[in-house]
C-alpha cells in the first residue's frame, strides 16, 4: 500500500536545486504527482526540460506559473488548488527528502484517516556540530509534547499546544488534501512568514493529528544567501497579517486551547524579527506589535501572557517603550479588577 | 573489498517492514521467527514492544525485581566462519535517557552451552537518535569457534526500567 501523495514545490530562479530535488524524488519514488509552482522566475520553468534533467517522469510532473513574483505563499496556494491526490506535502526547492520519509509514507498509508502528520527534520546548521535532527528550539517542544521519540503516534490537544509552537515548516507536514480544501486553509500571500497561517490554522482546525520522529526532510538554511527568508526590510511587518488571521480563528474557537501558545509564539517571533530587522523600522514594528496585542488580547489575557512568558513579554514592552511609547500604558498594567481575575 | 553480500535475513527484513506490537512476557517474548526477547524471570519484566512499518523495534520495559539479563536474540544463519573476515552490525538507536546496549555474537557449543564474543563498542541510546557501527575482526577473536551448532546476535539491554528505540538493525559479514 502506498500513500497517494502530491509534492508541491514553490520555486523562483532556483532550477538547479529543483532538478536535484526532483532527481531525489524520482529515486525514492515518493509521489504520484509533483506540482512545481513557478513564482515568476525570470526564465520560466519548463516541465519537459525539468523532467529530462532530473529523470522525474514527465507524465507525473506539472508546472504552474505566476506571471510575477508574489512570494512562496501565493505559489503554494496556486499548487494547492491544483492538487488532486489524497495527500499533500509542501517542499522547498532546496529541501532533500530522506529514506525515512519513504518509510513514513509507507506507515501513513496504513494509519487510517488523519488530517495531517507532522514529522521531524534535519536542519543543515546542525551539521557543524555533527548532529542530525531538529534545532534545539523545535526539539524542546517535541520533548514537551512527549513525542520526541516514536515512529507514529496520535497528537493529543495538550501535545498539539506544544508542537504548534515549533518554528520551522511547512515542509514537515503531510496533509490530507481535502482537510485543507474543506477548511479553507491556505498560506498568507505575503513575502515572508507566508506559512505561519497555514501552520496554526492546521492545528486549530484539525481533528486527527499524527506525529512521527522520522527525520523526513533535510532543510537547508543559508543565512547569508539572497533568498526572501534572509530579508529583514519592511516586508517583515506583513507577519501581522498572518497573525491577525490566526487571532480571528482563535477568537472563533477558543476551546482548542491554542490561544496562549499562539501569543507566546508571536512574542517570540516579534522578538526574533526585531533582532534582525533594520533598526530604522523598529518604530513601525513596535507600533504594530502594540496594536496587535492590545486589539486581540484583553488586559487579563495580556497579564496571563506576561506571567507565563515574562522574558519574551518584557522584550516586547522594551521595544514598545523605546519606539512607540504612546502605546505602552495599555499594555503595561492590567486594570486591578482584571488583574485579580487573571 | 566486499567478498560476501550482507547477511540474508529475510525474517529480519520482513519484521522491519511490518507493523507489529505486543506485551513483554516475563521470560520469552517471540517477535518473529528467529527473533525474540529473553529475560531473567527474576526481573519480573513487563512492558510493551512495537515494530512500526519501516522501523525495527521500540521497547518500553519495566522491571520489578533484580535479574541478570534482558536481551534481544537474533538467530544467524551462519555456517562456518572460516571464510568470513568481519562480522558486524549497523544500527540506529534513541532513548529518553542514555541507556547502554551491549552486543555480542553467541555461539552454541556441542555440550549444549554457548560462548559469547562481545563487540568492542557498546551502543549508547541517547536522546537524539545516533548511528552505531561495529564489527568483529574474526582473526582477533581466537575464542570464537569456527564451527558451531547455532549462532545468535544478542543485544543486552539494561536490567531495569528503560525505553529504547532501535530504528534500524542490519547485520553484515565480509
Amino acid at each position: 500500500m502506498t500513500l497517494d501523495l502530491t509534492i508541491a514545490i514553490p520555486v523562483r530562479n532556483d532550477t538547479g536545486h529543483l532538478i536535484q530535488l526532483l532527481a531525489s524524488l524520482a529515486a525514492l519514488d515518493l509521489a504520484r504527482q509533483v506540482i512545481v509552482a513557478d513564482d515568476g522566475s525570470d526564465e520560466p520553468v519548463a516541465a519537459a526540460a525539468l523532467a529530462r534533467a532530473s529523470g522525474f517522469p514527465a507524465e507525473r510532473l506539472a508546472v504552474l506559473r505566476l506571471d510575477r513574483g508574489r512570494g512562496a505563499g501565493a505559489a503554494r496556494n496556486l499548487a494547492l488548488r491544483a492538487v488532486r491526490t489524497r495527500h499533500l506535502l509542501f517542499l522547498d526547492a532546496d529541501d532533500r527528502p530522506t529514506r525515512e520519509l519513504r518509510s513514513l509514507c509507507a506507515a501513513l498509508a496504513q494509519a487510517g484517516e488523519f488530517d495531517f502528520c507532522i514529522f521531524q527534520h534535519h536542519d543543515s546548521r546542525l551539521a557543524k556540530d555533527r548532529l542530525f535532527g531538529q534545532p534545539c528550539h523545535d526539539q524542546a517542544f517535541w520533548a514537551a509534547a512527549g513525542l520526541a521519540r516514536g515512529a507514529l503516534a496520535p497528537v493529543s490537544d495538550a501535545a498539539a499546544a506544544q508542537l504548534a509552537q515549533t518554528a520551522n515548516y511547512p515542509w514537515n507536514k503531510i496533509y490530507r488534501t481535502e482537510f485543507l480544501h474543506a477548511q479553507g486553509i491556505t498560506c498568507t500571500e505575503i513575502s515572508v512568514h507566508n506559512d505561519v497561517e497555514l501552520h496554526w490554522m492546521s492545528f486549530l482546525k484539525a481533528g486527527r493529528i499524527l506525529a512521527s520522529d522520522h527525520i523526513g526532510v533535510v532543510h537547508f538554511v543559508d543565512e547569508a544567501g539572497q533568498r526572501l527568508t534572509n530579508r529583514f526590510g519592511p516586508e517583515r511587518l506583513q507577519v501581522f497579517q498572518a497573525f491577525e488571521a490566526v487571532a480571528q480563528e482563535i477568537r472563533r474557537a477558543p476551546e482548542r486551547g491554542l490561544g496562549l501558545p499562539f501569543y507566546a509564539f508571536t512574542l517570540g517571533l516579534i522578538g526574533w524579527i526585531r533582532d534582525r530587522m533594520q533598526p530604522g523600522l523598529h518604530p513601525r514594528l513596535a507600533a504594530s506589535a502594540a496594536g496587535f496585542l492590545e486589539h486581540n488580547r484583553t488586559a487579563a489575557q495580556r497579564a496571563e501572557l506576561r506571567r507565563l512568558q515574562p522574558e519574551a513579554y518584557e522584550r516586547i514592552l522594551h521595544l514598545i517603550a523605546a519606539h512607540a511609547p504612546a502605546n505602552l500604558p495599555g499594555l503595561l498594567e492590567a486594570p486591578a479588577a482584571e488583574r485579580r481575575r487573571a | 573489498m566486499l567478498t560476501a553480500p550482507p547477511l540474508p535475513l529475510p525474517d529480519l527484513a520482513r519484521f522491519q517492514r511490518q507493523d507489529g506490537a505486543g506485551a513483554l512476557a516475563p521470560e520469552t517474548t517471540e517477535l518473529a521467527p528467529g527473533l525474540f526477547l529473553n529475560a531473567d524471570p527474576n526481573l519480573g519484566l513487563s512492558g510493551s514492544w512495537r515494530s512500526p512499518p519501516g522501523r525495527f523495534l521500540e521497547l518500553e520495559a519495566r522491571a520489578t525485581g533484580r535479574g541478570g539479563w534482558m536481551a534481544l536474540h537474533l538467530a544467524l544463519p551462519l555456517g562456518g566462519l572460516q571464510d568470513i573476515t568481519y562480522l558486524g552490525y549497523a544500527c540506529r538507536a534513541a532513548g529518553p535517557a542514555p541507556w547502554m546496549i551491549r552486543p555480542c555474537l553467541r555461539s552454541g557449543t556441542v555440550d549444549g552451552g554457548f560462548t559469547d564474543t562481545f563487540f568492542g563498542k557498546h551502543i549508547l541510546a541517547t536522546e537524539r537518535p545516533a548511528s552505531h557501527l561495529d564489527a568483529l575482526y574474526l582473526d582477533s577473536c581466537p575464542e570464537l569457534p569456527l564451527a558451531a551448532p547455532w549462532r545468535e546476535m544478542v543485544l543486552f539491554f539494561p536490567c531495569e526500567d528503560f525505553q529504547i528505540h532501535l530504528h534500524h538493525l542490519y547485520l553484515f559479514a565480509l
